[in-house]
Parts: structure tokens; sequence; C-alpha cells
């Protein structure tokens, strides 16, 4: 029998393109799967926080609204300045990814530096809090914040990026390993 | 050469099936994981906006505002409405994730494609039920600390605020 070489090789990358278009739509779906693990979790474990903080301040100002003792005016200055940084904190993860979510505003929100803002918060809410004369909420994620954070409470460039990159990402490259041996395709 | 196996057409038949599934299967694992890294990016963006964000700001909105009810009730001296507004934080502190949102059907219909075995049901039957009840949970809860708010006359809507 003659073997045209041309002719196997080309069988070879068409059975090679038909197992990876296959594949392909495969891993898609369990792309999407944890990748989707991950981001609730994320999104949780972070919304959370600010939420807490929110809905304390929310508590707060309701309660000192009508207050004409100075450090509870204070108190409610303080908790209108957490709600309006709190109000401009991002609620989606600002990433550039490929495949960008449908209400293309990413890109600009990505600018958002968001360690930044959130040290902003943290002590905008220890300030309340001190103000009040209350215990602020001690959080087992409470890393040590570079303490400028508070001189630059009134800064209002909280739209410009600085050095630190506030997407989260997902790992890829250092997850790969791990994930292949435990997906059960 | 006259093998036990055949003739040589049955060989030859034989290792173009063996060709045609060594390179599909090749094709398909390296398919798999491109895949799975174009996706990851965007099913971490849609749960985190989608699922994780909403869930978190809810139930931290709620710890916050009991942990916040309860010192104030505290600094007001009232023991007796303190305690339940404590209560209610300690309820709330024993929540978590996985009590509060919906879990991942898709993830849950695509591993039942996998593993097509009765057992597996079952255990995903009880994880669905505990998720439903921990979010019948959650409701109680914030029903529970707006009647408290209601009580003191503090004109705080908690259904608003969340859905802010």
């Amino acid at each position: 029998m003659d073997y045209d070489l041309d002719e196997i090789v080309n069988l070879e990358q068409r059975f090679y393109d038909a197992g990876h278009k296959d594949g392909f739509a495969h891993g898609r779906i369990h792309g999407l799967i944890e990748g989707r693990a991950l981001g609730r979790e994320k999104g949780f474990e972070l919304w959370e926080e600010i939420g807490y903080y929110e809905g304390t301040a929310n508590f707060w100002k309701t309660v000192k609204q009508s207050s004409s003792n100075d450090r509870e005016s204070r108190a409610l200055v303080h908790a209108n300045q957490l709600l309006h940084l709190i109000s401009r904190f991002p609620r989606h993860n600002p990433t550039p990814s490929e495949e960008p979510l449908s209400d293309g505003e990413s890109s600009q929100d990505s600018a958002l530096d968001i360690s930044k803002s959130l040290a902003q918060i943290r002590s905008r809410y220890r300030a309340m809090c001190a103000s009040l004369g209350v215990k602020p909420r001690l959080l087992s994620t409470d890393k040590v914040e570079p303490d400028q954070s508070s001189s630059s409470i009134d800064a209002p460039d909280l739209a410009v990026k600085t050095t630190a990159d506030p997407v989260w990402r997902v790992d890829q490259p250092a997850k790969k390993p791990p994930n292949i041996g435990s997906m059960s395709f | 050469m006259d093998d036990v196996w055949g003739t040589d057409e049955e060989t030859n038949a034989r290792d173009y099936v063996l060709m045609q599934d060594a390179f599909t299967n090749t094709g398909y694992r390296e398919g798999i994981i491109a895949g799975k890294e174009s996706a990851l990016q965007s099913g971490f963006d849609q749960a985190f906006t989608e699922v994780g964000v909403p869930s978190g700001r809810r139930f931290g909105m709620l710890r916050g505002l009991a942990t916040a009810l309860s010192a104030y009730l505290e600094q007001q001296g009232l023991e007796e409405p303190r305690l339940e507004a404590r209560e209610i934080v300690s309820r709330l502190s024993r929540m978590h994730l996985e009590d509060i949102a919906s879990p991942d059907f898709e993830a849950i219909a695509h591993a039942k494609e996998h593993l097509d075995n009765a057992s597996q049901d079952i255990h995903e039957q009880i994880e669905e039920d505990k998720s439903i009840r921990g979010k019948a949970e959650l409701d109680v809860v914030q029903n529970q600390l707006q009647g408290l708010l209601s009580k003191r006359g503090l004109p705080i809507d908690l259904a608003s605020l969340i859905s802010s």
C-alpha cells in the first residue's frame, strides 16, 4: 500500500484538532466552575467586611442624626464619609480580562486602587468607632497597613491608580499543576 | 507474515484506530487545559459580582448593624433588648457563605455528568437542602433584627438598605 506522507500528517493534525476542540469545550466548563468557586469566595470575603462597615455606619448615622453634642456630631461626619467611600468601592472585580463583562466599564474601574481605598475605609471606620467610644471590629484579615493611609484620608484622587495591582487575577500558572491532577474529567 | 491477530489489512485498520485515538486524546488533553485557562477569569469575575459580593454585603450589613445595635443598647443601659441583639449577633457569626448563597447548580449538574451514581445524588440533595435552609435562616434573622430596630423606634429599613 502506498502512503502519502502529507496525507498522514494532515490526518494526525485533523484528529488532534478534533480532540482539541472537544477538550477545549470541556475545559471551559471546568474553568468556569473553578473560577466561580474562587470568585464567589473572594467577593463574599471582601464585601462581608465592607458591608459590616456599611451596616455599622448606617446604624450610627441614624442614631446620631439629631445630636448636638460635639463629639457625636464628629461621629456623624465620620459615618457619612465612610458611607461615601463605600459607595465608590467597586462591587465587581475590575479585571481587564480577555473576555470583559458586558458592562464595558471594566477598564475605567480597573484604575481604581482597591487596596488604597480599602485602607481608607478601614481607617475611617476606626475613626468613627473611636469618636463613638465603641470597640472596632477585629478582623482576622486585618493586616498591617502602611500608616500613610490615615494621612491621605481626604485625598480626592481615589481613582488614580498607584503602584499596587488592584485586581484579583486568577493565578493560572501557579494553580496549574495541582489542578490538573484534581480535575475529574 | 501469518500472525495470530490476522491479516495485514486488519493490522492496518487497527494501527489506524490507534493512531486516531492517540492524536485525538492528545488534542483533547491539551484542549482541556487551554479551555480551562480561557474560562477561569471570566468565571471568577461572574461569581464575584453575582454571588460573592451581594451575599457578602447583605451578611456583613446585618452583622454590622446587629453589633452596633447591641453596643448602642448597652450604652443606653437597656439590658433585655441588648441580649436579644447579642443573640442575633451570635446567630450570624455561626453562618458561612455556603449557608447564604445558592450552590453552583451548573457545577453540580456537571459533576453529575461525570459521576452518575446514586450516592452522589443523595449527597448533593443534602447540600441543596442545607443551603436553602441557610438562606431561610438569614431571612429569619433579618426579620428579627428589623423587629428589634422598629421596636426601639430606629427608622432603618433593612430590606431597602440591602437592595441599595
